[in-house]
């Protein structure tokens, strides 16, 4: 987007560097006319901020770090990590834009099915660092540590932009579905507090989403328990935590009959079963 | 029976049962540990057979946060179980540090998964010797009891042995964390915190493992010493805590440590020490020094910090378990505060330290409050 700062500024070169103020008179300004000078033209930077962008595939390196310290806490708190699943319905690109998300059954919607339960998700293997700035004031005002912001610093950058472009802070959030949302709020909320750091060394930001891509009943486990967190806070969602605790525990089911059936259990699937207990039990506790 | 049929029926079992809590609020999650716990053991079988060692780094990180993780729920959980030791015996191959290796922090029990297989350890001999306590209630038990009651110290005298033993990872052995608001030091300090944390839990609940250091040392009133010196631990939790930023990623490690030390701040019938002559000066401010943590006004302080960052914690992490600690506590300290008054009034420490002190896991228990805290 772009976004024209100021009013036009010429800058004046002569031997020695020197800056007049223009009056944008046209063909040529009253200043350089009274001072005697060659007006040569206007210029108007244009910059480009990525201040009210979402979802932008890049990195912001810097702008998140400086963002992230004013807001009093680390990046990777403030970010989530891009994320895809495809959906037999809408078959998503890499390339799509903004991120889809869709449940990951195979055109049923009340959960995924037992044989399903291998690589049914894809999600998008974006390096850790490739990382989204979104929602920032949504996560500063779920955390009180944002006080340790000094006084001096600016609470929004809001008030040193255009007024004109006040408007797109009203723009409405973007419809999304419940496992887009639930998804969103693991990466962007849970992960930060679930952990006692969070990094790209955070094992439910890192290991976790890659077992998400493969095992249905995890996917559905750690949709449960951001729901539940969820739902401390907003009581619609409740009926949520219950819907994924449901289909983690098909999931789980149908996963434990497979392995009663076979000799091995299969890549050592056990371990992934253990963690889906945990992550339920531990979600049981929490609600 | 086949094996894997036999744990098919065994977790099937486990989750067919743990249906029936999930619309139930008060719902601890219990059948999923029994269920989690069958798991794990089979996964360490399966694990010891296989001679071939892991593929890749990230099959060991899986490994090393899932036992971590489990040992922090069996933490959790031994507050609110009543089991026997046996229960969690299976966790003991992984309580032993190795002082040489690297330590990749876990994402639940920072860098000393250790300390929380001895805090579930404490939790359970702490809830067996209530329930002994109150078996003796009955004078024809007093016999039982006693025999009972002498296997239970003996097992806590072990215990603080090994907890005492412990020391934490030097910084250099603790992989970056990879957070700029949770350096190694933070890790570090936690596990300082959970080591005092076990040891108060375990002097909570068997106060005379104090007492027995005391003997020779001690002249004036045994019950007010112990507890100084439990509230000097106490105090020394929370400062620690206090030193801990409230932006580090520890925060969410900390509602257990504040309710342990909270609990510790009772109030009892505070008596001026008794110096014996004969005493050497320095035993004389040592035990002032000790005297100070009972005062009034100190325990009020402190109580107030609980609150204030108890509160902090619950709007960081966002679980209303959290909110439930500070409940318990409050109740904990109405109940010494009555139990101090009436010590007062009469001028007479009524039973021992042991009897006298107000425990959170059976106000817990007693108030219907059972959650895990973590």
């Amino acid at each position: 987007m772009p976004v024209l700062y100021g009013s036009a500024v010429r800058e004046f070169q002569a031997h020695t560097s020197k800056k007049i103020k223009c009056d944008e008179t046209l063909p040529h300004c009253n200043q350089c006319i009274r001072k005697d000078f060659e007006c040569p033209g206007y210029k108007r930077p244009l910059k480009w901020s990525s201040k009210y962008e979402l979802g932008c595939a890049q990195t912001h390196t810097g702008t998140s770090s400086t963002e992230s310290q004013n807001l009093g806490r680390a990046p990777a708190a403030n970010l989530i990590t891009s994320w895809e699943v495809f959906s037999p319905q809408t078959t998503g690109s890499s390339s799509d834009f903004p991120p889809q998300l869709s449940t990951i059954t195979s055109g049923e919607d009340d959960g995924p099915s037992a044989g399903s339960s291998h690589n049914i998700l894809q999600v998008e293997d974006v390096p850790e660092e490739e990382v989204l700035l979104r929602d920032r004031s949504d996560i500063a005002s779920n955390h009180e540590f944002r006080q340790d912001r000094t006084d001096d610093e600016p609470a929004h950058t809001s008030d040193v932009l255009p007024e004109w472009l006040d408007f797109l802070s009203t723009m409405p959030v973007p419809l999304e579905d419940d496992d887009t949302e639930i998804t969103r709020h693991y990466f962007s909320t849970v992960c930060p507090v679930n952990s006692c750091f969070d990094s790209t060394q955070n094992f439910f930001r890192i290991e976790i989403k890659d077992l998400m891509s493969s095992y249905a009943f995890i996917y559905h486990s750690i949709l449960s328990m951001s729901a539940a967190h969820l739902a401390s806070k907003r009581t619609d969602k409740s009926i949520l935590h219950l819907r994924y605790k449901t289909r983690a525990i098909s999931a789980l089911s149908e996963e434990i009959k497979r392995l009663g059936g076979v000799e091995e259990p299969k890549n050592g699937s056990t371990e992934q079963l253990l963690l889906a207990t945990i992550i339920l039990g531990m979600t049981d506790v929490r609600t | 029976m086949y094996v894997p049929d036999l744990f098919t029926h065994l977790f099937g079992f486990d989750l067919i049962a743990g249906l029936k809590g999930w619309h139930n609020p008060s719902s601890l999650g219990i059948t999923h540990l029994h269920g989690a716990r069958v798991l794990l053991k089979r996964w360490l079988s399966i694990d010891e057979q296989n001679t071939i060692p892991p593929d890749n780094d990230c099959s060991s990180r899986i490994k090393s946060f899932t036992i971590g993780i489990m040992a922090y729920w069996e933490a959790m959980a031994s507050f609110i179980l009543n089991q026997s030791l046996d229960t969690i015996a299976y966790m003991d191959c992984f309580n032993n540090p190795d002082y040489t290796a690297s330590y990749q922090p876990n994402p639940w029990t920072g860098i000393c998964s250790p300390l929380f297989i001895y805090l579930a350890k404490t939790g359970t001999l702490g809830r067996q010797r209530s329930m002994v306590q109150r078996l003796a209630l009955e004078t024809a038990t007093a016999g039982v009891k006693g025999f009972l009651d002498y296997g239970l110290m003996q097992r806590a005298y072990e215990l603080e042995k090994q907890i005492l033993e412990y020391r934490p990872p030097d910084q250099s052995q603790i992989s970056d964390t990879g957070d700029p608001r949770t350096p190694a030091s933070h890790l570090i300090q936690i596990a300082q915190l959970y080591r005092l944390a076990v040891l108060l839990q375990l002097y909570q609940s068997f106060p005379e493992l104090l007492e027995v250091g005391f003997v020779g040392t001690v002249h004036y009133d045994t019950h007010n010493n112990t507890l100084s010196c439990m509230h000097a631990m106490s105090s020394s939790m929370l400062t620690l805590i206090a030193t801990i930023p409230r932006t580090s990623g520890v925060n969410c490690l900390l509602t257990l440590p504040l309710i342990i030390a909270g609990s510790t701040l009772q109030q009892t019938a505070h008596r001026v020490p008794d110096v014996t002559p004969g005493l050497s000066s320095r035993d004389i401010i040592a035990a002032e020094l000790l005297a100070i943590h009972n005062q009034d006004s100190v325990i009020s302080y402190w109580r107030n910090f609980v609150r204030e960052r108890i509160t902090a914690v619950h709007q960081y992490v966002g679980v209303p378990a959290i909110s439930r600690g500070l409940e318990i506590l409050e109740k904990v300290w109405a109940q010494a505060d009555l139990k101090s008054g009436l010590s007062n009034a009469t001028n007479v420490l009524i039973g021992s330290l042991s009897t006298n002190l107000v425990l959170w896991p059976d106000v817990m228990a007693d108030e219907r409050l059972e959650t895990i805290l973590g």
